[in-house]
């Protein structure tokens, strides 16, 4: 069954809650978050075209797009960083002259709570978390993403989750 | 048990609770894995409304469906639904006043119980004005909303989830567990049991396992989220004091005092707040919500099936919400029809994308049974949708008008944006109080948020606000990275 442009966009209305909980588990600041999530959907959209149903779930999809792009924009952040160099896409990106209403709404104790929590973990790790519970997407894809293997996926899983829920306990 | 066998073990569970499964399981780390995938981060405004620009870009305007006929595919697939709606009294009233099973107390004493001055509201259609409030037994073969013969005993009512609420009588299993409707809503309390609690008119049950705050009385702000079950009812699952009212929102101070008896309300009246929220966020017409109550559906059960076929489109096996509907009105359960239809039903089990507790979808609100016959209805059923820009967070918004400017009026500060040609614009003034329910949209600037109006009703200002409150019944109220290296099992 093909799938209309509106279809699409019924997906695309589905998955944001995915995309968002994903990029901000991995960035952490709302700001960038709202900027990289609305990148990720144009990246998306016109990548609509590569999209095949019978290939995999519209998430999983979804998911290396959004993987793909959050990790080169850190990959850049981390380069600026070094070496002080700036492009227009990545001050684009960082951009962001108006606060987020939800930031001022929303001094959301646990999200930060959690956040910071993840930030214990080592940037491997994030990832693998990230997009195992913001996409809900299986270990095997997890591990094709990233070249791990799928049992290797499971333990460093555990093994955060236990960080995690130590993290969250003292704190 | 080695490390790898518990990772694996654990594995297993977290594919189980993508899936959308209850799990029973020992495994301590599943509270974390659940509150990872969970809920707790929702994305902001702005990112819903940059989303909802983009989506409007490259795929034009939405069109909407009539309920009998087309497939639901366009629909916003997560409803925030802040609550306010009119009266939904039966379970909290048969909680108070111990009705016994099977016994039908009168609306005015259905009132009584919770509400000293006896005020009577119906959101059902005229011929059976109780019909939408019965705690019932809904027959789920039967889709709620339908007058019940018997009335759950407190005990069935109390502490017991939307799944126990079943007649046994017709072994009817209320399953609207299945397929959850999360909401949160936030406001004061208007009354109070150890297992109830009412809050803008909605009775919200407190099941044994979720902690009452020792703070939570008639008159204090609370947060509650919960399941809206099949009765129209919410199941809390979680409950805490306060509420974390944003800057945009104020809540109107509970008031005690005379309420103001509100007639009988037509099952399409255009003031029905549940009805113009599911309408914002479902981005479906008022009529078409309407005119599924009207057929005798809760609201609930219309929430859960346009969520199933939103769901079933995502997952490339359309079905039209009216035969979703059918099959429930033969008799099928949610969870007969998701096994049929072959989907899975995402881990956002909610419809409604609730923020943290009292994060968004505050509800201010003071009494709400002040609904008068008087009442101006902005936009006649169905044009709702014209005004929804942001069909995300719906809202709604209750106070005195600060100031009216064009199309726009302030209430508590927050501006609220109506069409400029609403004639309902010349019939208001400063210092009427209105009831505002709408979405967060964006100004004309496409940056500032704002509330867009869908309804407008102006009512009667608290008692406490206008004069002194009657002695005894006081009551308140990768750049195209190919999104597909390999197949995968997902």
């Amino acid at each position: 069954m093909s799938i209309t442009r509106l279809d699409f966009a019924a997906l695309f209305r589905e998955h944001h809650v995915r995309v968002y909980r994903y990029v901000r588990y991995r960035v952490g600041d709302s700001a960038l978050t709202d900027d990289l999530t609305a990148d990720i959907f144009e990246r998306a959209y016109r990548a609509l075209d590569s999209y095949d149903p019978t290939r995999g779930a519209f998430q999983t999809w979804l998911s290396r797009i959004a993987h793909n792009y959050v990790s080169d924009y850190l990959d850049r952040q981390a380069h600026r960083d070094r070496y002080e160099v700036t492009s227009e896409a990545v001050l684009e990106n960082l951009s962001s002259a108006e606060t987020p209403p939800e930031d001022q709404i929303i001094v959301n104790e646990a999200v930060n709570r959690l956040l910071s929590c993840l930030d214990q973990l080592t940037a491997r790790d994030r990832e693998i978390v990230t997009l195992r519970f913001a996409f809900g997407i299986r270990s095997k894809v997890v591990a094709d993403l990233l070249h791990i293997k799928e049992h290797t996926i499971s333990v460093i899983i555990l093994r955060a989750l236990e960080r995690l829920r130590g993290c969250q306990g003292n704190s | 048990m080695t490390e790898q066998e518990r990772a694996e073990q654990l594995d297993r569970a977290l594919d189980r609770l993508f899936a959308g499964e209850n799990i029973a399981s020992s495994e301590p780390l599943l509270d974390i894995a659940q509150v990872l995938a969970g809920d707790l981060v929702q994305p902001s405004h702005q990112s819903v409304s940059r989303l909802e620009q983009q989506i409007k870009q490259w795929f034009g305007p939405v069109a909407v469906s009539k309920p009998p006929v087309r497939p639901v595919r366009r629909l916003w697939p997560l409803i925030s639904v802040a609550a306010g709606v009119l009266i939904v009294t039966g379970f909290a009233v048969i909680v108070v006043s111990g009705h016994p099973p099977g016994a039908t107390p009168p609306p005015t004493a259905i009132a009584a119980a919770l509400t000293p001055v006896a005020t009577e509201f119906t959101v059902g259609p005229p011929s059976s004005p109780s019909s939408i409030l019965t705690a019932s037994p809904v027959s789920t073969s039967r889709v709620t909303a339908t007058t019940s013969p018997g009335t759950p005993s407190a005990a069935v009512l109390a502490n017991t989830p939307c799944s126990a609420s079943a007649n046994a009588a017709t072994q009817n299993a209320d399953d609207s567990s299945a397929l959850p409707i999360l909401l949160s809503l936030s406001g004061p309390v208007q009354a109070s049991t150890l297992s109830a609690i009412r809050i803008n008119d909605l009775i919200v049950r407190i099941p044994a396992e979720v902690s009452l705050p020792a703070t939570v009385q008639a008159g204090s702000l609370v947060t509650i989220r919960g399941d809206l079950c099949n009765d129209d009812t919410i199941l809390a699952s979680t409950v805490i004091s306060g509420v974390a009212l944003s800057p945009l929102i104020s809540t109107a101070p509970a008031s005690s005092g005379t309420s103001t008896t509100a007639p009988p309300s037509a099952c399409d009246a255009s003031d029905q707040p549940l009805a113009a929220l599911l309408s914002t966020s479902y981005t479906v017409p008022y009529a078409d919500i309407v005119g599924w109550y009207c057929k005798g559906f809760a609201y609930g059960v219309i929430a859960r099936a346009y969520r199933l076929a939103i769901i079933a489109a995502g997952q490339n096996k359309p079905i039209a919400v009216a035969d979703i509907l059918a099959q429930r009105l033969a008799g099928k359960g949610w969870a007969s029809l998701i096994a049929q239809l072959e989907i899975r039903i995402p881990p956002e089990s909610g419809l409604i994308p609730t923020r943290t507790p009292g994060a968004v979808t505050d509800i201010p609100t003071s009494e709400q049974d002040h609904a008068t016959p008087s009442a101006l209805s902005t936009q006649p059923p169905g044009t709702a949708l014209s005004v929804t820009s942001v069909p995300y967070v719906a809202v709604i918004v209750e106070g005195p008008i600060e100031s009216i400017k064009g199309g726009t009026v302030v209430v508590y500060g927050q501006r609220v944006k109506l069409q400029k040609n609403d004639p309902v614009l010349t019939k208001l003034k400063v210092g009427n109080w209105v009831k505002i329910s709408g979405s967060y949209g964006t100004d004309d600037d496409q940056v500032t948020i704002i509330i867009v109006a869908v309804t407008v009703t102006v009512i009667e200002a608290p008692a406490a606000l206008i004069g002194p409150a009657p002695a005894a019944n006081g009551n308140g109220g990768g750049e195209n990275d190919g999104g597909h290296p390999r197949h995968n099992d997902d």
